[in-house]
């Protein structure tokens, strides 16, 4: 009787000691679901979160000046993932980014540039920006951008002397290049914009 | 003579028909590669949480990186209507391609033996530890009834000499 009680008892030790090793080793052959996302943000010439501008406290540009900013995104979605920037101009009339509809900023596309990013991989942009021409057409204005060495023309961006540029963050999911990016934490969105001002 | 010239320029008719037909089958669609990469980056997504994690992914994402670049060049040539030099530089994102997936595939079998190595180890080790507990548990509980006893057969002991 009391050999079968203790055969009992050190067979349930066999089993509660097998469940929380088995658990143990489920635990670590397992991947964590961790939050996900992307970080993006921008640094002036120096590299420092200020001087984005050729004057200090003020985003007036003058013509021909050259303007350096660094875009740095950094992939904390711990997955590889298939990354598309774009650059727009527009000015204050422009439709902007709609993080709750998952809409992209209704704005003339200056720049894409498309890379794979490894999970925990920072991707520093370097942009050199001038403005080389404006103009105004019938309360229209028309700016030629020298972006990075290239000289590009963008028409029609509004009436207001005001401009910004939106720099959206895309990612590639299913077949298509989407707005923002999937997570376990649902869609999520990342863009920025810089305001400026041309002194003729 | 005469019918070997005729083989001869008969063959390099073949011969440059096939490879036209070969440059002419490269695809132009941008969205082609974006699926490709996307298949590849899945892979990648794979060898990552298998465990590998080293200068070897980083390779795959170069080669892949240096496609993206050649897809942007081909697309703009594309806008511009200059579908020969688009397509060179969509062959060379073809041949990059390939030789990221190669090596994808290769590290993906590489991260499916180590991932799988693991899981044997962990899960033996598992049943292993849970056995020495069994077997520590039953000779711990020995010594405990054996302490017992020793210190019960003192005590009758003492009581005896007590007594006497």
């Amino acid at each position: 009787m009391n050999k079968k009680y203790f055969k009992a008892e050190f067979l349930t030790v066999l089993l509660v000691s097998l469940i929380i090793y088995l658990s143990i080793a489920y635990a670590v052959t397992t991947p964590r679901i961790d939050e996900e996302y992307f970080q993006m943000y921008i640094l002036g010439r120096e590299k420092t979160a200020d001087k984005y501008y050729p004057y200090e406290n003020n985003r007036t540009v003058p013509l021909n000046t050259n303007v350096i900013w660094y875009i740095i995104i950094e992939n904390y979605i711990r997955k590889p993932s298939l990354v598309l920037i774009k650059f727009k101009l527009g000015n204050s009339t422009t439709k902007t980014v709609n993080d709750s509809k998952f809409e992209p900023a209704e704005m003339p596309v200056i720049q894409e540039i498309t890379k794979v990013l490894l999970p925990d991989e920072k991707w520093v942009i370097k942009l050199t920006w001038k403005i080389v021409k404006i103009e105004k057409i019938h309360d229209l204005h028309y700016l030629t951008l020298d972006w990075n060495g290239t000289k590009i023309p963008v028409n029609d961006i509004g009436s207001k002397d005001s401009f910004r540029f939106v720099i959206e963050l895309w990612t590639y999911n299913n077949g298509k290049f989407i707005l923002g990016w999937d997570s376990i934490q649902g869609r999520k969105v990342a863009w920025l914009q810089m305001w400026f001002e041309v002194q003729t | 003579m005469k019918n070997k010239t005729l083989l001869i320029i008969l063959l390099s008719i073949i011969i440059l028909f096939v490879s036209s037909n070969q440059i002419n089958s490269i695809n132009i669609n941008e969205n082609y590669y974006y699926t490709k990469i996307e298949n590849i980056v899945k892979k990648l997504n794979e060898i990552y949480y298998k465990g590998i994690r080293d200068e070897r992914l980083n390779n795959v994402t170069t080669l892949i990186n240096e496609a993206l670049l050649n897809i942007e060049k081909g697309k703009k040539l594309k806008e511009e209507e200059k579908l020969e030099e688009a397509q060179g530089y969509f062959e060379s994102t073809e041949k990059l391609l390939n030789e990221a997936e190669k090596m994808t595939n290769k590290l993906l079998e590489e991260a499916n033996i180590k991932d799988q190595n693991f899981k044997i180890m962990a899960y033996s080790i598992a049943v292993i530890s849970s056995i020495i507990t069994y077997f520590s548990s039953i000779l711990m509980f020995k010594f405990y009834d054996y302490w017992r006893f020793r210190k019960l057969k003192n005590c009758i002991i003492l009581k005896r000499e007590e007594n006497e």
